[in-house]
């Protein structure tokens, strides 16, 4: 990924409209707490009241016609079985170059994103703890991130030295919902 | 699970239908009101009145069966005219309000209430049969009067502009008896003694660790001394304290084996029981039905003035709740069809030399792990002459299609929605509401329909249903690394056939076995996963379907298994090729394969092998092109045979689906240069089938042809707007037009 990507200018106003609007209020207080989970060399964060479980890693199951999408197949959670979503897919993180770089003490788990009867279930590669969101440490995503991924953003930030991808909960729910639908 | 009905009595049964019915209505009548051309809601809005009527002939409110009948009269006549007019919507809320307003009255109170009502509910009727010019043309906000008081105990119904869920998405209960209940809670009390002992075993585990450690001290002390060359006599003195400190050990550790071996058995067993406790709360008898039915018997009997037995046979028939509670509808409707259209009057069956007495025979059995329930009667039989002519006379098929049918074709189309054989309405019959009922709730049951035509003789019509919902005997079979299900009750036999042996016959391979040829087809290319490089040996399952036999080529067999299914997940609508999911022994996830979408895929249209890589099976295969492939999209039975029986004599493969959401994931999931679509299709109609396609970079430019029974100018544009290429009114349907326009669309 080059770090000399041109700005087109649409995009340029998309952002500027988009940061220029308040953060959601729970988040613009303070109040939020983050829970970040990371995905290759990447981390990324969503509002811990975003997610209702985070369990050990289990095998999912491909639905036949769904192979190659973002929600792909089934896992086995806790007696239920939930939809399985591929998030490297959807946010395309920087892959690890090999198994080497895999730093020690990482352990892989399964988010549960969402509550009741409307979750999705996605394998992430470790989930080092939680912290409460400081609003003022927000910024705006770099020119460089996918438009997917900016799509999804509520902005960067930097906590205990890692740079991470903070997320919408949101819209990651209407991103993966739009995907079971078949939305091109 | 579904309420337990038997110890209601007929009035609370009313009373609890109508809870159920009327708030799904009000929502659909306000849906409707802002959105008035949605024929689907005036369907099920249609069905919901029948079903009040019904329910409230049954209990013997005269009223009530007027007021539903006006309510079904009306909503009709808007099925007819495409059209509700403000006056209508109201009245018909109203009526909702009624039937919704019965529910908190107790039995005692029903007489005195009936009476306070009269005069408000002939208003009522009066307004539904008046013809109010001017439809409804804007969204007028839903404040309708209440026409009864509401209701002021705590029973009260949801308000009329309440949204409520449908009712398969409300929350079901059970009842059980005490002694179920009691046995259930005294296997969860040993379960508890069981996680109990599996707690002490732990402890041993830490007593033995204990142990093992003394011996590998005693094990070192000796190593030392050895090393030390101390005297033979304490050598040996040691060699014993090792010896001793290790048959301790031993010994504890048999122990702690016999002990384990002895509570995973009985924890198995207490788990076994549990399950089949859990699931046996599950069923009932199929004799639960029994009143309900002879009253219905009875009541339309004297209604039609016709006399008749109902006689139920196999009473003790275990039922899952689910399939009876499911079935209970559909097989009002057939003794309601039999009743009204099967048995003669009195002086006819005289007169035919049978008993003046008429005889229904409601019947259910286990049969090869199936549930099968007929609705059996005495009387006329079906005429299929006149049933063609009826046929044609509704504009259904033309004479030309139906010479081409076979009977059981033509019996097929007494399934249809808003197929009739009378001219006039009743309050039994001549909507057209009922047997389409049946073939609705049997394909949701992944049942199949049976009838028996015996003209002069009478008429059988078998549901053949799986026993359980929940639980099914399956063989699970290995497809590139991947376990699959497929229930047991599908399945003919497997076969093991040498794969030098496997002839191609118009590009479908082809095992010949017994002295027949088996049409086959690998099963991991449909399934869109990569099979291993074959064996000599092709290992195929063998599937029999209504439409016929085909086998599947897995990788491996990995045995039967009892399979307790989950539903899938409501979001995912219906996934192609699978029928509902299963957890295995390991945790992992399990698809029960749906035979009925393999067969549409292989069986008829030879799918699989075209996608298949058919040259790791046949390294000889001719290479000859592939057929153009159209999918047909279209929820009407006789319409998507036509079309396919047209499009398959023109030399194009054809597939199928029957509404808009099954098209969607035929679409996705494999390639075609054509779709016909109709309009007007449960789940998901061809207009937003046909934007889906266009939204979809990948089929954006799938040639889309729109068949459909609306022929105005408006709906034509609007097919052309969404992006069809071509639409074909049905009405004008000749097949040599259809085949020509497609041949124009795709060659």
């Amino acid at each position: 990924m080059t770090q000399h990507q041109g700005i087109d200018q649409a995009w340029q106003q998309e952002w500027a409209d988009q940061y220029a609007q308040p953060l959601p209020a729970r988040e613009a207080r303070g109040q939020t707490m983050l829970l970040p989970f990371m995905l290759g060399r990447e981390t990324f964060a969503v509002a811990t009241r975003d997610v209702s479980a985070a369990t050990e890693a289990g095998q999912p199951v491909a639905l036949p016609g769904r192979r190659g999408r973002v929600v792909w197949g089934l896992l086995h959670v806790e007696s239920q079985l939930v939809l399985a979503a591929d998030l490297k897919r959807l946010l395309q993180p920087a892959p690890l170059k090999a198994d080497a770089e895999i730093p020690r003490g990482r352990f892989a788990r399964v988010l549960i994103f969402g509550h009741g009867l409307e979750t999705f279930a996605a394998a992430v590669d470790d989930v080092p703890g939680c912290f409460r969101l400081d609003p003022a440490s927000l910024s705006p995503m770099p020119v460089t991130a996918p438009a997917a991924t900016v799509a999804l953003a509520l902005g960067q930030l930097r906590h205990g030295g890692v740079q991470m991808t903070v997320l919408d909960g949101a819209r990651l729910h209407a991103a993966l919902t739009d995907d079971l639908r078949g939305a091109a | 699970m579904t309420v337990d009905l038997s110890s209601f009595s007929m009035l609370e049964l009313f009373r609890m239908e109508a809870a159920q019915l009327t708030g799904g209505m009000t929502t659909a009548l306000i849906d409707l009101e802002n959105h008035a051309d949605r024929p689907a809601q005036l369907a099920e809005l249609m069905r919901c009145a029948h079903s009040l009527k019904g329910a409230a002939r049954i209990v013997g409110i005269d009223a009530l069966v007027g007021l539903g009948h006006a309510m079904e009269d009306r909503l009709s006549a808007a099925q007819r005219h495409n059209l509700l007019a403000e006056q209508h919507v109201d009245a018909l809320l109203k009526g909702v309000d009624v039937f919704a307003s019965t529910t908190a009255l107790t039995d005692a109170a029903f007489p005195a209430w009936l009476e306070a009502q009269s005069a408000q509910l002939a208003e009522l009727i009066k307004a539904l049969d008046t013809d109010f010019p001017a439809p409804r043309a804007a969204p007028v906000p839903a404040q309708v009067p209440a026409l009864v008081a509401a209701p002021t105990s705590a029973e009260a119904p949801a308000p009329a502009d309440t949204p409520r869920a449908s009712t398969a998405q409300q929350q079901r209960s059970l009842r059980l008896d005490a002694t179920q209940l009691e046995s259930l809670l005294s296997l969860a009390r040993e379960s508890l003694l069981v996680n109990r002992a599996h707690q002490r075993q732990a402890d041993q585990l830490q007593r033995l660790h204990s142990s093992q450690r003394q011996v590998s001290r005693a094990v070192e002390r000796l190593h030392e001394a050895l090393q030390l060359r101390l005297p033979a006599e304490q050598l040996l003195a040691l060699a014993d304290s090792v010896g001793q400190a290790h048959r301790r050990s031993a010994n504890a550790l048999d122990a702690h084996i016999h002990d384990h071996a002895h509570q995973t058995r009985r924890g198995h067993r207490i788990a076994s029981r549990l399950h089949q406790s859990i699931h046996s709360t599950r069923m009932t008898r199929f004799g639960h039905v029994e009143a309900t039915l002879k009253r219905l018997a009875r009541d339309t009997g004297q209604l039609l003035g016709k006399t008749v037995t109902l006689e139920i046979q196999g009473a003790d028939t275990r039922v899952d709740r689910d399939v009876l509670d499911r079935i209970e509808a559909p097989l009002m409707h057939m003794v309601r069809n039999a009743m009204d259209h099967g048995l003669e009057h009195t002086a006819q069956r005289v007169a035919a030399g049978k008993p003046a007495c008429g005889r229904l025979v409601v019947s259910a059995r286990h049969y090869r792990g199936q549930l099968e329930v007929s609705v059996g009667d005495d009387g006329a039989g079906v005429d299929i002459a006149a049933l063609r002519q009826r046929i044609v006379a509704q504009g259904m098929a033309t004479a030309a299609m139906l010479a081409a049918m076979s009977e059981a074709e033509v019996l097929d189309f007494l399934f249809l929605p808003r197929f009739t054989t009378r001219d006039k309405v009743s309050e039994t019959s001549g909507r057209g509401v009922g047997l389409d009922v049946v073939q609705t709730c049997v394909q949701g049951l992944r049942g199949r329909l049976r009838v028996n035509n015996r003209p002069g003789a009478g008429l059988t019509i078998t549901l053949v249903l799986p026993v359980s919902l929940s639980l099914v005997r399956a063989l699970l079979l290995q497809v590139g690394g991947e376990i699959y299900g497929l229930p047991l009750s599908q399945l003919e036999r497997v076969l093991h056939v040498p794969v030098s042996s496997a002839q191609w016959i118009a590009g479908q391979p082809v095992a010949h076995v017994n002295g027949r040829d088996l049409s086959w087809a690998p099963l991991g290319p449909i399934l869109g996963v990569a099979p291993p490089p074959p064996g000599p040996l092709l290992t195929l399952v063998e599937i029999a379907t209504a439409g016929g036999r085909f086998a599947l080529a897995v990788d491996a067999l990995l045995g039967e298994r009892d399979l307790a299914l989950q539903a899938l997940d409501a979001r995912l609508v219906k996934p192609v090729f699978v029928a509902a999911a299963a957890v295995l022994d390991d945790g992992r996830p399990l698809l029960m394969l749906d035979v009925a979408d393999l067969a549409s895929v292989v069986a008829e249209s030879g799918a699989g092998a075209s996608q298949t890589d058919s040259s790791d099976y046949a390294p000889a295969l001719p290479g000859m092109p592939l057929p153009k492939r159209v999918l047909v999209v279209e929820d009407s039975f006789t319409v998507r045979e036509v079309e396919r029986k047209v499009l398959s004599a023109g030399g194009y493969v054809v597939d199928v689906t029957v509404d808009g959401v099954e098209g969607w994931n035929a679409v996705c999931t494999r390639s075609y240069d054509l779709v016909v679509t109709d309009i007007d299709m449960p789940r998901m109609n061809g207009l937003e089938l046909l934007r889906r396609i266009r939204a979809n970079e990948a089929t954006r430019h799938l040639p889309v042809m729109i068949v459909s029974y609306k022929d105005r100018e408006e709906d034509r544009l609007a097919g052309l707007q969404a992006g069809a290429d071509r639409y074909f009114v049905k009405s004008g349907f000749e097949e040599a037009a259809l085949l020509e326009a497609v041949t124009d669309l795709i060659g």
